[in-house]
């Protein structure tokens, strides 16, 4: 993003093919600090909503305690705030617990898109990587390794950088807007949920590489909204899983050859 | 109870988050998994966006009902997107103007 432009003098960044050359891989210094300038836009649309999330909570009745290990353990805010509804007006537990599976049902996709970049790493690191990957770290974590997906490098330290920096907002914000729902709990008709949106909005849109991959996010995005009726987000779920379904068969196609020698 | 269903909510989102990184072996996903996985970002993204904007409340000032400041940041946000796709500043901090510029204006 901007900090890679802002810093041609540093080989490697950019190119796989430069990353070939052991030499040029980025140190784990710049690592860092590139994780840390780029979490600032995914902690700025973090904070709006975890003040939401921790407003919401109080207004629902939960303590302080049991808002701030929903976020501290969960750490998803869709998730947190179906969760919150759930908890607060006394659902059974199964169906909390199996409601949030659903939502963060799309996580698995995550972690499979990401395995090949990881594997290499110890279960320690892997366990943390994969505790803090939400939306956006996880959007930050493919962008870095499409860039440079080579295994000797330091690119976990970027997402670990990116990935601590949101968590430690998302508490903060939590309790904040425990803190002051009250008065928080108007910032829904102000809008600044907003700040998610165009959060997501900015990430999508580097998404977008190819016609398919517009093709199949507008799919998505209708699905979603013709079954945004379906209790506890499960559309969302729904409409994900059908549009990727239509990306699997799709990609089949335009590859055709490539897909039949046994694998 | 709250505390135990907070604990386990906790734990099946991390379940779903490692399945990949360990328990599961990449080497199981399935060609057809596999070529479908560059598209589940723009899916899932788009699949939260499209039905938040859509459905956001309406404003109660004089323009047509389903102009809401919701819709106009998100279409800014596309429209700098599509020029300028790994801007991510310039589509965030456009979006966002456009939307506090439209819920002054209604």
């Amino acid at each position: 993003m901007t900090a890679l432009r802002r810093k041609p003098a540093a080989p490697g960044t950019a190119s796989p093919a430069a990353t070939a050359s052991a030499p040029a891989r980025p140190s784990r210094a710049l690592e860092i600090r590139r994780g840390s300038v780029t979490s600032v836009p995914i902690v700025v649309g973090a904070v709006p909503f975890g003040l939401l999330v921790g407003a919401v909570a109080e207004q629902s009745g939960l303590s302080l305690p049991e808002t701030m290990l929903l976020s501290a353990l969960v750490n998803a805010g869709s998730a947190q705030m179906v969760g919150i509804g759930m908890l607060a007006s006394g659902a059974a537990w199964p169906l909390v617990v199996l409601t949030t599976l659903v939502i963060n049902a799309r996580h698995v996709f995550y972690s499979a898109s990401l395995s090949p970049y990881v594997k290499h790493l110890s279960p320690g690191w892997r366990s943390a990587l994969a505790f803090g990957m939400t939306d956006a770290v996880y959007a930050l974590a493919a962008k870095r390794y499409r860039e440079d997906p080579d295994p000797r490098g330091f690119q976990h330290w970027n997402v670990m950088t990116a990935s601590v920096a949101v968590y430690v907002a998302w508490l903060a914000a939590t309790l904040v807007g425990w803190i002051y729902g009250k008065d928080l709990s108007r910032i829904d008709g102000l809008g600044l949920d907003f700040a998610i949106y165009a959060t997501y909005i900015g990430l999508v849109v580097s998404c977008f590489t190819s016609v398919r991959a517009v093709a199949i996010g507008l799919l998505a995005g209708a699905l979603s909204l013709a079954l945004h009726q379906l209790p506890y987000q499960s559309g969302l779920f729904a409409a994900t899983m059908a549009a990727a379904v239509v990306a699997s068969l799709w990609e089949g196609r335009v590859r055709g050859r490539d897909l039949d020698p046994p694998s | 109870m709250t505390l135990v269903t907070i604990a386990l909510m906790g734990a099946v989102t991390f379940a779903v988050r490692i399945a990949f990184f360990g328990p599961l072996k990449p080497s199981s996903i399935s060609p057809r998994i596999e070529q479908a996985l560059p598209y589940v970002m723009p899916a899932v993204l788009m699949a939260i966006i499209v039905p938040s904007v859509l459905l956001a409340p309406k404003t109660g000032g004089d323009g047509p009902s389903w102009l809401t400041p919701y819709l106009v940041g998100a279409l800014v946000g596309f429209a700098v997107g599509a020029v300028r796709r790994d801007s991510f500043f310039l589509v965030f901090a456009s979006s966002v103007a456009a939307f506090a510029l439209t819920g002054l204006a209604l």
